[in-house]
């Protein structure tokens, strides 16, 4: 992996959201790595700022919201230094973006075969034919049975993951460096969420497509992801590959993200584990530890509650002042 | 569809048959004796009463009602007594004077609401956007004649650079041969350039005084509904295939934010209605309204009812037809309707579950 060519690089980056007083910052100084056709996950609750951490990334992020700091880097564009026109050329191109809710994310009035030629139109100087060409082939792949008919239709006309391997089609037709995916499952049902996400898996793989995959959903990060990041309350507390930060978790969120996942040998007659209490909006400016009102461990230690903890390590690395310990984690198994 | 359409024609005929109760109602209803009206103070009471007679007078309120009813949709709209000629014949004299101001002054407030709403959403909260909301204000506060004096005596008595409130065209002009009634059209038609200019510039004033009002109307509601829109997930993707923030405004959000404002089109053309009978009058324009304005000056009641059921007419022809319009505009209500009919069974649903299947 560390051979692969590094596609996009995000250092410090931070956005807020302006509110009625003090403005809130949703991403806090968050650095991300991505190499070629590698898959990295984001994962953490509603709220801990995944969706602003991909707006931003691409430029994307509306007022109230806006990017106060850091630097993107795609390739040897600085997206963070573009204007929106620039950007625009970026967009689509050599980073997309897969919106969470395929019933809102297609334009109603436009058959979907245009909305998928725009960025062709947008970004190449193909033939009409080589564009017609290049859709259909990719549908086939997305496994549509008959790419002619499903240009000619309305989003309307389609079921959710239809509309949601559309939205793939979208993303990937320009073949960009990079996709970032915002939970393109979760409005789906748990079937169908497989399917995308094994469309996704083949076409990022067949064109050694980098993604960011965010979701709040551990499992399917696991399962689909080389490298994870765990984010919460705007910072990412833990990071590593994979299979470590799934099979030996150093930070209590993470924990408890894995926790909250029912699996098929969860004991059903037991109430499904939660993480205490919500993410309040002290937490984030406190001076400690972000998680620590809702930390099992570290609750009341005074370290957590005076230093904030840095994301310290190597591939695998976490914040915070008490990790679990592999051996503690081994045997709780 | 044409359940929708079936009912939308029942809602327009009956507001029509109600129209033609509160037209025929004013006229029962105000004091006085018509046929005196007409022969004057002095007729002999013989005089009157044949009059009477011949107007249907002496028949029961019932049967009136029928024969008014009955003689309009044939056509028959009275006699004006102030013009000496049938109602009809005034109308269809005055009427493409009308249609030509209404249409091109709706054309300009539509396209003008259009741009000023993509204005103000593109750039929101700024000063394009303030000045946009201003204008709104501006023209919603603005009383239409007034707008109408002040353009005259401005741009016409003072500065001299647009004709005074002299009708269509400068008088010694021959207007040109009807063909559709619009002089623009007609003269173009004609080849005569020199009409074309002339009217023109005699449009101009009554045209931005009717449009002004309309155009505060509709440039309020347009920026709402984009502000909706705008902020619709597509909008988003389409930006980040690419699209700048204008595009994206332009292509994805302002069709679909037009689909809503389509059937307002309908209520405006009421508006457009009473708007034109006080902008005829002061720019002395030759059309419907001024005749209206006439005609009650001369209690002339036969012109005054024809307007009113004409303008019923109209607003609720319009209203229909954009409703219809919608239906078709928009695929989401096209396909709920035509298409799985023309094609039972076939392509739409079953494709659908095929494929969602799979």
């Amino acid at each position: 992996m560390s051979c692969a060519q590094m596609v996009l690089e995000v250092v410090g980056l931070r956005a807020e959201f302006a509110g009625a007083g003090a403005a809130t910052t949703v991403v806090n100084d968050v650095d991300l790595v991505l190499h070629q056709a590698e898959r990295l996950g984001i994962v953490g609750e509603s709220g801990s700022g995944k969706t602003a951490l991909a707006l931003s990334i691409l430029g994307l992020l509306d007022p109230p919201g806006r990017v106060t700091g850091g630097r993107v880097e795609l390739g040897d564009v600085a997206l963070s230094e573009l204007d929106d026109r620039s950007l625009a050329r970026v967009r689509g191109s050599r980073i997309s973006y897969i919106h969470q809710d395929p019933l809102t994310a297609l334009n109603p009035v436009r058959k979907v075969g245009r909305q998928i030629r725009d960025v062709l139109d947008r970004h190449t100087g193909l033939t009409r034919e080589e564009k017609r060409r290049r859709i259909r082939d990719l549908l086939l792949e997305l496994g549509f049975s008959d790419p002619v008919g499903i240009e000619s239709r309305y989003p309307h006309e389609l079921s959710g993951g239809m509309r949601q391997r559309i939205a793939i089609a979208m993303a990937v037709v320009a073949r960009p460096d990079v996709i970032v995916a915002d939970e393109p499952t979760t409005a789906l049902d748990v079937r169908t969420q497989a399917e995308v996400l094994a469309m996704l898996d083949r076409v990022a793989e067949h064109h050694r497509t980098a993604t960011v995959l965010i979701s709040h959903n551990i499992d399917v990060v696991g399962s689909f992801c080389d490298t994870i990041a765990v984010m919460y309350a705007g910072r990412i507390v833990e990071s590593g590959p994979a299979a470590e930060v799934i099979s030996a978790p150093r930070h209590p969120y993470t924990r408890a993200l894995l926790d909250a996942v029912p699996s098929l040998t969860t004991d059903r007659s037991q109430p499904l584990r939660e993480i205490g209490s919500a993410l309040r909006s002290e937490d984030r400016t406190a001076a400690g530890c972000t998680f620590r009102a809702r930390c099992p461990v570290g609750r009341d230690r005074p370290d957590c509650r005076e230093h904030r903890p840095h994301l310290d390590g190597g591939s695998h690395a976490w914040a915070c002042h008490h990790p679990l310990s592999i051996l503690a984690e081994r045997t709780a198994r | 569809m044409i359940r929708f359409t079936v009912q939308r024609m029942l809602g327009a005929a009956l507001t029509i048959v109600a129209a033609t109760f509160v037209a025929f109602a004013l006229l029962r209803l105000t004091p006085g004796d018509p046929a005196r009206m007409i022969l004057g103070r002095f007729a002999p009471e013989e005089a009157v009463d044949a009059q009477r007679t011949r107007m249907r007078l002496d028949d029961s309120i019932a049967e009136q009602y029928w024969a008014y009813v009955a003689d309009f949709f044939r056509g028959d709209w009275g006699f004006s007594y102030s013009k000496g000629q049938p109602v009809r014949e005034a109308f269809s004299a005055r009427l493409p004077a009308t249609i030509e101001l209404g249409l091109l002054a709706m054309a300009v407030a539509v396209i003008a609401a259009v741009v000023g709403a993509v204005i103000a959403v593109r750039f929101q909260g700024r000063w394009p956007d303030l000045l946009v909301r201003i204008s709104s204000y501006l023209g919603i506060g603005t009383a239409p004649f007034w707008l109408g004096i002040v353009l005259l005596v401005v741009l016409s008595d003072r500065l001299g650079l647009l004709p005074g409130p002299e009708g269509r065209l400068t008088p010694w002009l021959d207007p040109p041969p009807r063909v559709t009634g619009s002089y623009l059209i007609d003269s173009v038609l004609a080849g005569d350039f020199v009409a074309f200019g002339d009217a023109l510039t005699h449009l101009i004033l009554p045209t931005l005084t009717l449009a002004l009002g309309l155009y505060a109307f509709l440039v309020r509601i347009f920026r709402a509904q984009l502000l909706e829109v705008v902020r619709e997930p597509y909008v988003l993707v389409a930006r980040s295939k690419g699209a700048t923030r204008g595009r994206a405004l332009r292509r994805d959000a302002l069709p679909n934010s037009m689909l809503g404002a389509v059937t307002l089109v309908g209520t405006v053309v009421g508006e457009v209605l009473i708007f034109t009978v006080l902008a005829e009058k002061v720019f002395a324009w030759p059309g419907v309204g001024l005749l209206v304005t006439e005609a009650i000056v001369n209690q002339d009641f036969a012109i005054v009812q024809t307007f009113i059921l004409f303008s019923v007419v109209s607003t609720v022809a319009i209203s229909l037809v954009v409703d219809l319009l919608y239906g078709m505009l928009d695929p989401r209500v096209r396909a709920a309707s035509w298409k799985r009919r023309a094609r039972p069974g076939s392509t739409t649903m079953s494709a659908a579950i095929e494929e969602s299947v799979r």
